[in-house]
């Protein structure tokens, strides 16, 4: 007889379990089991891992959670295979979440019993109650208290009747205490006495001992202790997935020691009918791999969904076909390839336009009938109600993704983007060989995604949406810091350890110790403090490296929704999301497709708010309206010449450094070229070495070659090389002849290492098809090299639009649109280097004005050495410590006549009221202004709180303050002098991160003079080679990856004047040491390298913290010269 | 009164190795029980059912790595076994001592831990 481990938790049990699902079934599948649960901490979240991996192996599942009992302990609870039973879990699960922010998850006693109890019609419990040490029960066992053991076990049994099982442990710790032989020797007493069926469990939280310090580390943490100080500790390494042999011993020797009467047989044989009860079928209770979309009667469809779906398909294309022969020469932009070069041909033009009617009926024929044999048209119909819900809110959208690749998606209006123009292929999205449900994303306004869900919920109905969940796991920062808790390790020296880390996984956390340069002082520490005994940093390292890739929390999908059917509830748990407090999924978004869920992408993107915003305050001040599709000219050369000047910051997906050097080289002329670009700054693309043939061919300085004439056209638009996974497609489909779908089939096995059969199928038909051996060898090098790096064109095209609309918004309402970044920051860049480049554009930014200010950013006109211009009025929201009320009371109350009257009526905390004094935002108040600020604040300092509270109450609503001057101004005393420069930007920089008057690096000047450093807005000016120094506030660090595989390091600096983008390759990473990932504020040295016209970067030799002692500049002998 | 020995105590920390404070050899019968002891270079028999459990440590203090791979890191098997000396283990006079025992995981060596 084999044996079935009833109480098994994953790694999905965060903090807690430390093995993940596979691993478990795996080691369960070796040892010849038949079945194995899992049963996790508060929820399913490692079920659908646990099926797969069941049904992959061929072994029952079995699934259940450990749930708190409202003041009883925990208790493990199974799903029984009766009818509902997997059901009741999922409603129980609900339930226990269904608490208040911040408390934990439990159920009553009496929940417990309501949710176990039969459905209608059956006998069969749907639910059972594993009481063991966790319990209540078993605490009372552990501390030998016999009667309350019973008393307790007695009102369980009344609860739960025959749900109920005694779960008896041993983790074999010592004699009398928890978890010891004896004290199960106790629990299966109890178990006799009050005739409840006892069963054996080992309570598994790890595979083998060997994971047992990862879960001490974890006790630990969880309780936010050290592993001296904390009593959470499991006993022993025990609790660990032991084969059958060794429970069937367990079992002997627990029966051995006890004095009732049980042969171990019958205990085992318990546990074994038991997991009979509750083995799954994974089809049948939880309706694997079945699709389940919304009803189509919700979306009030009566009829047949295909019917339905061609309708409104017709008439979208019809409308669209009217569209565009009215639209006559105006290129709107799902036109780009109309736009301009390469594809500019004014002849083709026209008599595409002519013709665009048969082949969008062709293809839509085409699609429509793929997925009427997939029956996706409910999905189709589903996603096309949530386009038209945003749309009907107002609210910005774009498509993403494959999708855009559908002509169906943009007949229903639900992308932009016509696939055609762009010569997308459906089969990238969809086909019959391909029939796990497709995605469709949508990006929308991100401040109004909340709205945007709470409006799918209500059109949907509760019982059929939730929002979907994210497993958040150990990295590299995260591992050091809990590892370093665990150790108790001072909070300064974990700090410190963790700034210096960037990017690398975990558990190589010992090889990078030799391999990163910016850690090789701590490996030379590590190696110090060996030899003289401390062992914390070496242990340190072993436990960051047993943490990597474990759960740490749940948390919500930044875009991810379920759509499901009126059963979407009894499917999966829910709980509720931490942001905005609707239910979430327990499922990540590797089980929606096992478990037949339908994942709408609705992801809040900031770039569209920010785009909107700007709209609205264009028309707030100016009326003017403008249509982002209509009114905007997509081939602008002002818009391309901002483009390619690469001051491109604030601009979707063109403002990081590396984008910018790479826009600086490609000179983007058309709207395609911005497909390109987009597409080919990708890890798979930047990663194969096809960016630099790319850049040759484009710019002639190599000749444009194709491998056979066949390809030509295939490769035209992008010089004969292959960045598209559409070219790859049409390689395979013209060269074999395999059609579209299976073509995208042997893309994909290419992209998962498995190419091998696809050579021999593509050299076969090849050969067969009378291409020459040197035409096949020639297309496989070039499909192996960069087919499986490509990128896909669908995803280029969606994001070319809201890129080039940024663009142009930058370039013609520079003021509007940096104001709508400000407001909703939507970039890679913190917030003060949009600051600098708003300085930079000679925006005047307006400081805060408590009789001007909001919480938002506005643009306010203003003028400039004596010439009108738009400014941008910074926003209240910046202050730290002002409350959203007194924010609204200063919103409702503008303006005030005076200090007295901001005080009564905004009614502000002291505090709030000496910050706003202190950046100067009640200099509106003062006569003289920031002359007398510095006395203000001293003012509002000195006063005690006593005299806020002593102010008059509010005067009745209606009655006027009286016009006699400022009381409070005329009292005050004056005489403390200016406040300097300095004063005012360190100031500024406390309480708005932001250095609005001045720039932070100003401070730096005697260092940077003595240090002979250039600045951003000279290095244009500098040649190429020139040796350089540069310093400046860091404000982005990326490690892109590289054709070579080394990491080459990027930095960009604020320098007050503009951007330095530094790049670091291994030699300047050895000679910058530990301050490359950690130090604020840097100097650096290197040469200029001119990227492209307009574009120039420095390659730097090595950096120090600006702040630091060893700085050139800092003193004389340092200092030396260039 | 019992003697305790503490190895961990007095045992380097830095040393990989661990130093036992007195090894003691002991058969174990077919089912990997223990069934004979040679302590004081004279051979004791279990006379009684020995106990098993596991002892937790403090790695965390006493080891200098706690990679994967290194067993025995978090506990450690104890048996607590009575023994007798085998000579005189059928006269009804020979005194039983009770003793705790320890196998080193790795090397499969036992240590004696504790005298009652």
């Amino acid at each position: 007889m084999t044996f079935t481990h009833l109480n098994v938790a994953s790694s999905f049990s965060s903090h807690y379990g430390t093995n993940r699902p596979e691993e478990l079934v795996a080691a369960a599948a070796a040892d010849g089991m038949t079945a194995l649960a899992i049963t996790d901490r508060d929820g399913l979240y490692g079920a659908v891992k646990h099926l797969g991996a069941c049904i992959d192996l061929g072994i029952a599942p079995i699934i259940g959670v450990s749930l708190a009992v409202e003041d009883r302990g925990r208790a493990v609870v199974l799903a029984s295979n009766a009818s509902g039973g997997y059901a009741a879990l999922c409603q129980l699960i609900s339930r226990a979440h269904e608490r208040p922010q911040g408390e934990a998850a439990r159920v009553s006693l009496q929940e417990l019993a309501e949710c176990a109890a039969p459905g209608q019609g059956e006998v069969r419990r749907r639910l059972f109650v594993l009481a063991g040490p966790e319990s209540e029960i078993g605490v009372a066992a552990a501390s030998r208290d016999y009667r309350g053991t019973r008393a307790l076990l007695r009102q369980w049994r009344e609860a739960l009747g025959e749900a109920l099982r005694v779960e008896v442990v041993s983790h074999l710790a010592p004699p009398g205490e928890a978890l010891s032989t004896a004290h199960a020797v106790r629990m299966l007493s109890a178990a006799q006495v009050s005739r409840v069926t006892p069963v054996l469990t080992n309570a598994v939280r790890l595979l083998s001992t060997d994971e047992a310090a990862t879960a001490d580390v974890l006790d630990a943490v969880r309780v936010l202790s050290d592993l001296h100080s904390t009593t959470a500790l499991q006993p022993t390494d025990q609790g660990w997935l032991k084969p059958a042999a060794a429970m069937k011993a367990l079992a002997a020797e627990i029966c051995a020691a006890s004095t009732t009467a049980i042969p171990a047989q019958e205990l085992l044989t318990n546990t074994e009918a038991l997991g009979r009860q509750c083995q799954l079928d994974p089809v049948t209770d939880l309706g694997w791999g079945r699709p389940k979309v919304p009803e189509t009667s919700v979306i009030g469809i009566e009829g047949d969904p295909d019917q339905e779906l061609r309708a409104r398909c017709e008439a979208g294309l019809a409308e669209m076909l009217a569209q565009e022969s009215a639209a006559g020469a105006s290129a709107p932009p799902e036109n780009p390839d109309q736009v301009g070069p390469p594809q500019e041909d004014p002849s083709q033009e026209s008599g595409a336009e002519q013709d665009s009617e048969a082949p969008a009926r062709a293809r839509l024929e085409h699609e429509l009938s793929i997925i009427a044999d997939l029956g996706f048209a409910p999905y189709f119909l589903t996603v096309a109600e949530v386009a038209r819900l945003i749309r009907e809110m107002g609210v910005r959208a774009a498509a993403r993704g494959s999708a855009v690749s559908s002509l169906v998606v943009h007949a229903l209006g639900i992308s932009p983007i016509d696939p055609l123009q762009h010569g997308l292929i459906f089969e990238r999205f969809l086909s019959r060989r391909r029939s796990t449900l497709p995605d469709i994303d949508i990006d929308v306004e991100s401040s109004e995604r909340h709205r945007i869900y709470r409006a799918v919920f209500k059109r949907f109905g509760a019982q059929r949406v939730t929002l979907m969940s994210m497993q958040n796991a150990y990295r590299i920062r995260g591992a050091v810091r809990d590892a370093g808790l665990a150790l108790g390790l001072p909070e300064e020296e974990i700090d410190q350890l963790a700034e210096i880390m960037w990017r690398f996984p975990a558990r190589e956390f010992r090889r990078a110790l030799k391999e990163k340069p910016e850690l090789q002082s701590l490996a030379e520490r590590i190696e110090t403090e060996r030899g003289s005994g401390r062992q914390q940093l070496d242990l340190l390292v072993d436990l960051s490296e047993r943490l990597d890739r474990l759960p740490r929390h749940i948390s919500t999908h930044p875009c991810g929704v379920i759509l499901g059917n009126n059963n979407l509830l009894t499917l999966t748990p829910v709980e509720r999301s931490g942001v905005n407090g609707l239910p979430m999924s327990q499922f990540d978004k590797d089980d929606m497709d096992p478990m037949g869920f339908i994942k709408l992408d609705i992801l809040g993107v900031r770039m569209q708010s920010a785009i909107a915003y700007a709209l609205t305050e264009l028309e707030r001040t100016t009326g003017e309206v403008i249509d982002m599709v209509k009114d905007v000219d997509y081939a602008d050369p002002a818009t391309f010449a901002m483009i390619q000047s690469t001051h491109t910051l604030g601009c979707f997906q063109i403002e990081s450094p590396g984008q910018r050097e790479l826009i600086g080289k490609l000179v983007p002329k058309t709207l395609n070229d911005l497909v390109v670009d987009i597409s080919l700054f990708r890890p798979g693309p930047m990663g194969s070495g096809m960016v630099k043939p790319y850049l040759e061919r484009r710019h002639g300085y190599e000749t444009v070659g194709y491998p056979h004439p066949d390809l030509a056209k295939i490769l035209d638009e992008t010089y004969g090389v292959v960045v598209f996974h559409e070219q790859v497609l049409r390689i395979f489909d013209t060269m074999t002849g395999c059609g579209l779908d299976v073509a995208d089939e042997l893309r994909r096995a290419m992209s998962k290492d498995r190419s091998a059969p696809v050579e021999t199928f593509f050299r076969a038909e090849t050969a067969r098809r009378g291409y020459s051996a040197a035409v096949i060898d020639r297309v496989w090098e070039i499909l192996l090299s960069f087919g499986s790096f490509g990128f896909c064109k669908a995803h280029g095209a969606a994001f070319a639009v809201p890129t080039y609309q940024s663009a142009w918004l930058k370039t013609h309402h520079p003021a509007h649109f940096l104001c709508g970044l400000f407001e909703h920051d939507p970039g890679m860049y913190p917030l003060r280097l949009l600051v600098s480049e708003a300085r930079r554009l000679k925006i005047p930014l307006l400081p805060m004005d408590v009789n001007r200010s909001t919480s938002s950013y506005h643009v306010e006109a203003t003028s400039m050495a004596g010439l009108p211009v738009w400014g941008i009025r910074m926003s209240l929201i910046g202050l730290k410590g002002i409350s959203k009320a007194e924010l609204r009371r200063i919103e409702v109350e503008q303006p005030f006549a005076s200090l007295a009257d901001l005080r009564d009526r905004a009614r502000l905390k002291r505090s709030t009221l000496r910050d706003l004094a202190k950046v100067g935002a009640l200099d509106c108040l003062l006569p003289e202004g920031r002359k007398h600020r510095k006395d203000l604040i001293q003012w509002v300092e000195s006063t005690n709180l006593e005299y806020a509270k002593k102010l008059p109450a509010r005067q009745v609503q209606g009655q006027l303050a009286l016009p006699i001057g400022d009381v409070e101004i005329a009292n005050m005393p004056t005489g403390a002098g200016e406040l300097a420069a300095r004063e005012i930007v360190t100031t500024e920089l406390d309480l708005t991160s932001l250095d609005t008057s001045g720039h932070v690096m100003d401070f730096h000047h005697p260092v940077l003079q003595a240090a002979g450093v250039s600045f951003a807005e000279d290095l244009l000016s500098l040649r190429n080679g020139a040796t350089v120094r540069v310093a400046g506030i860091r404000v982005a660090t990326q490690t892109p990856p590289m054709a070579s595989g080394k990491r080459v390091v990027f930095i960009t600096l604020d320098d007050g004047t503009g951007c330095v983008d530094l790049s670091f390759f291994e030699e300047a990473q050895r000679n910058t040491g530990e301050c490359l990932f950690a130090a604020k504020m840097l100097m650096a040295e290197g040469t200029i390298r001119r990227t492209g016209p307009r574009a120039v970067t420095v390659q730097a030799t090595r950096a120090w913290d600006l702040r630091g002692e060893t700085v050139p500049g800092r003193t004389p002998a340092a200092a030396g010269s260039l | 009164m019992s003697t305790v020995i503490r190895p961990e105590a007095d045992r380097a920390p830095r040393r990989g190795a661990v130093t036992l404070t007195e090894s003691i050899d002991i058969e174990c019968d077919e089912q990997f029980l223990p069934h004979r002891v040679i302590w004081k270079e004279r051979r004791h028999l279990v006379v009684e059912a020995p106990v098993r459990w596991y002892q937790r440590r403090s790695w965390w203090l006493e080891e200098p790595r706690a990679e994967r791979g290194r067993p025995g890191l978090v506990a450690h098997e104890i048996w607590r076994l009575q023994v007798q000396l085998e000579a005189t283990s059928r006269t009804e006079t020979a005194e039983v001592h009770t003793i705790d025992v320890s196998r080193h995981l790795a090397s499969g060596r036992w240590r004696l831990v504790r005298v009652h």
